[in-house]
């Protein structure tokens, strides 16, 4: 089982260095840099403007330039954004407990949302009501969830006036419409995955075998059904929960929400390479870190993965 | 004639399929003695399994009665029901897909006796479950394995296990070795038959294997398309069949001689659907000695010697 984690863990930094090369060669080869926003709009000679780019290293080979950041960052030195002079991992974890925060939330929305339908859908398969469940899934993945936010804003915030159409606020209030328009998206694939793997699971033999046992109907479900039914359900539930970790830029912005999506995509706007290659990378950990906390749950939630961990613990 | 535990009379179970009802069990009656054994033998698809789970109510029965110490079963609901789970057990045909792979064999074997409230405390039910164990000949260190560890034969016995570890008096094993393979057959057969003896069960035991319902039934019920067309002692039905597709059935088995002469019956003809079967003789389409006779109302089950029961208009014929 260790030796499993530090495998996944080893295997986080071909794919860290890969995503950091990748955004910060993007970065640079994009028409304008950092220093085009900063003097934009300031009366100041093309001299000028060359010399602050001398100054701030912007002149010297693409190469050097990442061979530098990879260093310090190897070290734990992320840098410090090109814009407001704070060092980056400053800004990123002052913004990371609201990210956290919204996955959370719109996890939960999505779980309380999705399993319930899905069980339903699947008892019910061929009934008007599962087609119907269906239906309002594939709803929720086709929704863009700018327009979906902004559709329950009107509805919510301008016509019945009870919710703050920003995500921004502390109290409990402010993050109900980012969450649920969060879950909602998240919540078709959900649905669908407990779905399919409910119908599977029901038509499996040990079912009868615990209603022969004289196991109440409820528990045969939730028991016996969704337990096994659990894995393909935690590796979609998961994989979400490890791209909202990672911040829905989208919905972070139509709420002008203060996540560290939001931070991203200021940071693209601005050419801050710094600050948005660090994001990238400190999300990208935290996404790898998530699914492997999933990974290792499978274990808990099927003794016949357990058993695989072991024996290739003993194999050597 | 011993004392009746389980009397069937005219038990129905049909399933609705878009191209009409499809007559999986249709007026099939019997009586069970207490402490013996029905053998229910027929091919593949005539309705065995379904009955035993309609006769357990796992699924529910379209029509008829099932009497359980003369108490009509078919309509319990609720508490009755779960009650009834006490007394009607079954061991089921794959021990390969019947065990909950999440469950270790001792959850397994404790779960029934947690739901039905049998015993209380942790200690008293794993002690029960080691009793079982034992009982069925599994290893006392098996408890804590995962089903997926063990193999068929040991797999089949928490099958037992967990069937026995609520007292029933009624056991339907539904083709209980059909998926193991011909040593361990042996093994769980005896096993069956040990427990039947120190424990009085009565079985309903389902089987396409007639060399095996032989050496193990005290009756014997043959089926054809979900209904039953000939039912007697075990040994009367392997001297003198009456039934023209129990006697195909029988020339079937295989005679581990040389010079035996080969006479076995080759059964002919369009098998009739068992959707929306018509009222003639559901054999008569592969039968040697149909006649206009049997394309009217089809036959009764009449008891032609004491205790032999058929089902066909020709019976006299077929005898000869």
């Amino acid at each position: 089982m260790w030796r499993y984690i530090v495998k996944r863990i080893l295997m986080l930094i071909p794919v860290v260095i890969g995503a950091s090369l990748l955004v910060f060669c993007v970065m640079n080869l994009s028409k304008g840099d950092v220093v085009s926003v900063i003097t934009a709009g300031a009366d100041m000679t093309n001299e000028q403007i060359e010399a602050v780019r001398e100054a701030m290293g912007l002149n010297r080979p693409l190469l050097v330039r990442y061979g530098e950041y990879l260093f310090g960052m190897l070290r734990g030195d992320f840098g410090k954004s090109a814009i407001s002079n704070e060092p980056v991992l400053k800004l990123f974890f002052t913004r990371f407990p609201a990210t956290v925060k919204l996955a959370i939330a719109s996890s939960i929305v999505n779980i309380v949302l999705s399993i319930p339908l899905g069980i339903f859908s699947a008892r019910h398969q061929g009934s008007v009501a599962d087609n119907a469940a269906m239906v309002f899934a594939l709803m929720g993945l086709s929704m863009p969830a700018f327009w979906l936010g902004l559709m329950l804003m009107v509805l919510f915030c301008v016509n019945l006036q009870w919710l703050p159409a920003t995500g921004g606020g502390t109290d409990f209030k402010s993050i109900i419409l980012p969450a649920v328009t969060m879950g909602i998206g998240m919540m078709a694939t959900t649905t669908r995955t407990t779905r399919s793997a409910m119908l599977d699971v029901l038509r499996q033999d040990y079912l009868r075998t615990a209603r022969a046992k004289g196991v109440p109907e409820k528990k045969v479900i939730n028991l016996h059904a969704l337990k096994n039914a659990m894995i393909p359900i935690l590796t979609t539930v998961g994989t979400q929960l490890a791209k909202a970790f990672g911040g829905g830029a989208v919905i972070e912005m139509v709420f002008a929400y203060p996540g560290v999506g939001k931070l991203l995509l200021d940071a693209i706007n601005n050419r801050d390479t710094t600050l948005a290659c660090g994001c990238i990378v400190l999300q990208t950990t935290i996404t790898v870190v998530v699914l492997l906390i999933v990974d290792i749950l499978y274990a808990f939630v099927d003794p016949r993965v357990k058993a695989q961990y072991a024996k290739g613990g003993k194999k050597k | 004639m011993g004392e009746v535990l389980l009397e069937v009379k005219n038990l129905q179970k049909y399933f609705s399929t878009p191209r009409g009802m499809l007559h999986a069990v249709d007026n099939v009656s019997f009586t069970i003695e207490k402490g013996k054994t029905l053998g229910v033998v027929g091919e593949s698809g005539c309705g065995k399994t379904t009955c035993g789970r309609t006769i357990l109510r796992l699924t529910e029965p379209t029509g008829g009665q099932v009497l359980f110490e003369g108490k009509d079963v078919s309509k319990y609901k609720g508490r009755e029901l779960a009650h009834l789970r006490r007394d009607m057990q079954i061991i089921f045909q794959d021990p390969f897909s019947s065990l909950d792979p999440r469950m270790s064999v001792s959850q397994i074997i404790a779960e029934p006796i947690k739901y039905n409230k049998l015993l209380h405390g942790k200690e008293a039910i794993d002690a029960r479950v080691l009793e079982l164990m034992d009982t069925v000949g599994l290893s006392r260190r098996m408890v804590n394995s995962y089903p997926h560890e063990l193999d068929g034969g040991r797999r089949q016995r928490v099958g037992i296990a967990r069937a026995l570890a609520l007292n029933p008096k009624f056991i339907v094993c539904d083709e209980p070795v059909s998926a193991l393979d011909v040593s361990i057959q042996a093994q769980i057969l005896n096993l069956l038959d040990e427990l039947q003896d120190s424990l009085g069960l009565t079985y309903m035991f389902i089987t396409h294997d007639l060399a095996v319902v032989n050496h193990f039934a005290d009756d014997i019920a043959v089926m054809y398309l979900g209904q039953l067309v000939e039912k007697a002692p075990a040994e009367e039905l392997f001297d003198n069949p009456l039934h023209p597709y129990t006697k195909a059935l029988l020339s079937a088995i295989p005679v581990p001689d040389t010079h035996a002469k080969n006479k076995r019956i080759v059964l002919k003809g369009e098998i009739t659907s068992p959707i929306n079967p018509g009222e003639e003789c559901r054999f008569a389409k592969r039968c040697l000695y149909a006649d206009d006779c049997c394309k009217g109302k089809g036959p009764e089950l009449v008891e032609v010697k004491p205790g032999h029961f058929v089902a066909c208009h020709h019976c006299g014929i077929a005898n000869q």
